[in-house]
């Protein structure tokens, strides 16, 4: 997870990994209780003619079994690339290095042909176009249980699609397994596609702006949808957003990017709150909100960097009003920040009320430390005023449960980790 | 209340094989006011924009402009009209001629409109200062620039014949939350210091309650519930209206989520449109549509709302 190395890290993480193992049993206790997915220094560059094009950099994070991470940003900033990347979508036209683990199993490079279904599934964003027009719904849902080998015989299968429309909560499976993609509604679609990403009970569903092209109240409904399959089937999700309000309604944990790199991360209520990165900060007080007078929306000054341009220190300095002339130099780290305002952890779900209770039970690996790249506002956390008040970062998903459990120890050296990115 | 800018009255429109996109709607836009259209893709609202605009013929009702019915107006009086009424569409990549810079882009609203060409070349600086870019780029081509600059310039195009009113139809949803910000902020001054009136269709809710004075709400071709933004969002009467906004995700508060989709406007419910889907329907929602009226215990502010059971009979 720590970018402090700036190399591999393995050790630190192999420590994590004792530390994770011994996390209260989540919402799935059939499999080991590391994290589902972890994610290490994921770059992925587009090799062109005319040179190579860096869309994610050096991106780190973890998901626990049935956890939930957003990754939020704006177009450009390498969400999409980072979800498919780790699916293993891009051909011999991008180059991709770090590190995907899988159940601790490493993925990078392997075939990720044998993955995709029962491993990671992904969500896209246009169910239109993720159907095949001229087939039947059920046929396809046939086909993806039979290649993956979930459903032994032809009538198995079928069997098996229909419960798997009634799942997503399809009201006429048999109906809808005869139609064609352009019979139904998206939102129906969209069911169908998310029907066929679980058809085999995959660890981890990664979903890429899953409700974007829907309507607000069928988007309502989709959410509803994640979080009871998550509930029901105990995967972990990576869900793909633009919009905050989507982020803040799922909950769990949230990775914000910008400009191909995880600038903010922690839980998704704590980050949306209480922002710390300058850009994470500058994108919600864009955003209109009840009583903002008219044309008086705070407004990032300029724009992101074009893809794969090139800044040798941090890519929002050029925007950032906190900026100082170290920000330009060095790429600032994904750094443990400080939490000032203590919440207790049973707060994490206060937004979302909707929500099923159960998949708040799942702990999320990563969702529990909050990290800034930005050792301007590390600094801020480390000022003695507010340590006094702080709570321990802790450094794994035990601490959820039992906050004042953290150690000593972690505590000093997330500290020390703040301050050495301050003094680098 | 000001003699309304654009007075619409009853405009229905049925497009080829019996799809009933708006359905006997009644719009007031005031001088120097933002009316916000809300709705659902497949509500009606753009095609709504577009008969107000005419580019789309309405098969009934009559929209006046400036106490002038322009339902039937051609020709001369058609282009005289499109000066004072322009549009500031969704998408500017799909919208400005890939071909032509945007300063020819913009002086080609002006020449339509009689403007000379030694006015024109003194304009189009003024008009891009006017949005927030630098006239320089009056030599650029729409490739060359970002989605938030090519916004402002489809603004700067909307803005060159001096127009009372322009309709913005998803002017920023494809923009990023930052950008949106800052064409929202222009949007508004613009209003404050040209007294130009808008009508803003937009799905996002928190968009158009910042932006609007008075919104309509639209389902299946009807406005079901209009009013001040304020009351609208502060006391929503609609069934309808209370599901959209607590659809809207990480709002708080306890959320109504509807049951299946919106019907197929080429086969609508009889009866309220919004009954297959409403929590609170009731069997006599199946025989009449109702009338938009003002809700019971409601200040005189202009709230209307189209359901038997709010609506003071």
């Amino acid at each position: 997870m720590t970018t402090a190395t700036g190399t591999r890290g393995r050790p630190a993480t192999t420590d994590k990994e004792r530390a994770t193992a011994g996390r209260p049993a989540g919402a799935d206790s059939s499999r080991d209780a590391g994290p589902a997915l972890a994610v290490e220094h994921l770059t992925t560059v587009f090799t062109r003619s005319g040179g190579d094009v860096p869309v994610v950099r050096d991106v780190s994070f973890e998901v626990a079994p049935g956890g939930t991470l957003v990754l939020l940003g704006e177009s450009g900033s390498g969400k999409s690339v980072t979800a498919r990347s780790i699916l293993g979508l891009y051909g011999a036209g991008a180059r991709i290095t770090g590190s995907v683990r899988l159940d601790g199993r490493e993925i990078l490079g392997g075939d990720m042909r044998a993955l995709r279904g029962p491993h990671l599934a992904l969500v896209p964003q246009d169910p239109a176009g993720a159907l095949d027009p001229l087939r039947g719904i059920g046929s396809q849902l046939v086909e993806v249980l039979r290649t993956h080998g979930v459903c032994e015989s032809r009538a198995q299968a079928r069997e098996r699609a229909l419960e798997l429309l009634a799942l997503v909560g399809i009201p006429h499976p048999a109906r809808v397994a005869r139609s064609r993609p352009h019979e139904l509604s998206g939102g129906m679609r969209q069911r169908a596609v998310i029907a066929i990403a679980v058809a085999c009970d995959p660890r981890v569903l990664i979903a890429d702006e899953p409700t974007t092209a829907l309507d607000v109240t069928v988007q309502a409904q989709i959410l509803d949808l994640f979080a009871g399959l998550q509930s029901r089937l105990g995967m972990a999700l990576i869900l793909v957003t633009h919009d905050v309000g989507v982020a803040e309604q799922l909950g769990g944990g949230i990775g914000v990017m910008y400009a191909g790199r995880l600038v903010e991360s922690g839980p998704a209520a704590q980050v949306l709150r209480d922002p710390r990165h300058p850009y994470t900060a500058g994108l919600l007080a864009a955003l209109p909100t009840p009583g903002a007078e008219r044309g008086s929306l705070a407004v990032l000054p300029g724009r992101p960097p074009a893809t794969g341009e090139d800044f040798p220190g941090c890519p929002f300095a050029p925007r950032c009003a906190r900026a100082v002339s170290a920000c330009v130099q060095v790429p600032p780290g994904l750094e443990p920040v400080v939490v000032r305002i203590p919440e207790p952890p049973s707060e994490d779900g206060a937004l979302a009320p909707a929500r099923v209770p159960e998949a708040d039970a799942a702990d999320e690996t990563s969702a529990r430390v909050r990290r800034a790249a930005c050792p301007v506002v590390a600094a801020d956390g480390a000022t003695p005023s507010v340590t006094g008040a702080a709570v321990p970062v802790a450094d794994d998903a035990s601490g959820s449960s039992d906050a004042s459990d953290a150690s000593d120890a972690s505590d000093a050296s997330d500290a020390s980790d703040a301050s050495e990115a301050v003094v680098r | 209340m000001k003699a309304p800018l654009l007075q619409a009255v009853g405009l229905t429109k049925t497009y080829p094989g019996g799809v009933r996109a708006v359905d006997r709607i009644d719009l007031e836009v005031a001088r120097g006011e933002t009316l916000g259209i809300v709705g659902e893709s497949g509500c009606g609202k753009s095609t709504t924009a577009k008969m107000l605009l005419r580019l789309v013929d309405a098969d009934a009702g009559a929209v006046a402009f400036d106490g002038v019915n322009i339902t039937k107006v051609r020709g001369k009086a058609l282009r005289q009209l499109r000066s004072r009424l322009q549009v500031v569409p969704q998408d500017p990549r799909t919208s400005l001629n890939p071909r032509l810079t945007v300063g020819s882009s913009i002086g080609f609203n002006l020449r339509v409109h009689g403007v000379g060409r030694a006015d024109r070349s003194a304009r189009v600086p003024e008009l891009l200062d006017r949005v927030g870019l630098d006239p320089a780029y009056a030599d650029r081509y729409p490739h060359e620039m970002s989605g938030g600059q090519l916004q402002r310039v489809a603004i700067a195009r909307a803005l060159a014949t001096g127009p009372d009113l322009v309709v913005c139809d998803e002017a920023v949803s494809a923009l990023d939350k930052s950008v949106q910000a800052q064409v929202l902020n222009l949007l508004a001054e613009l209003q404050r210091d040209l007294g130009v009136a808008y009508l803003f269709i937009s799905h996002d809710l928190a968009v158009v309650e910042h932006i609007a004075d008075r919104v309509a709400i639209m389902y299946l071709g009807r406005v079901v519930e209009q009013g001040p933004a304020s009351s609208l969002w502060s006391d929503p009467r609609h069934p309808y209206t209370k599901a959209l906004l607590s659809s809207v995700p990480g709002r708080g508060g306890a959320r109504t989520v509807l049951r299946g989709d919106p019907p197929d406007p080429a086969s609508p419910p009889s009866g309220c449109g919004f009954r297959t889907r409403c929590p609170i329907a009731e069997e006599r929602c199946a025989h009449d549509v109702p009338a938009l009226l003002a809700p019971s215990g409601t200040a005189a502010d202009g709230h209307r709302v189209a359901c038997v059971k709010e609506a003071v009979a």
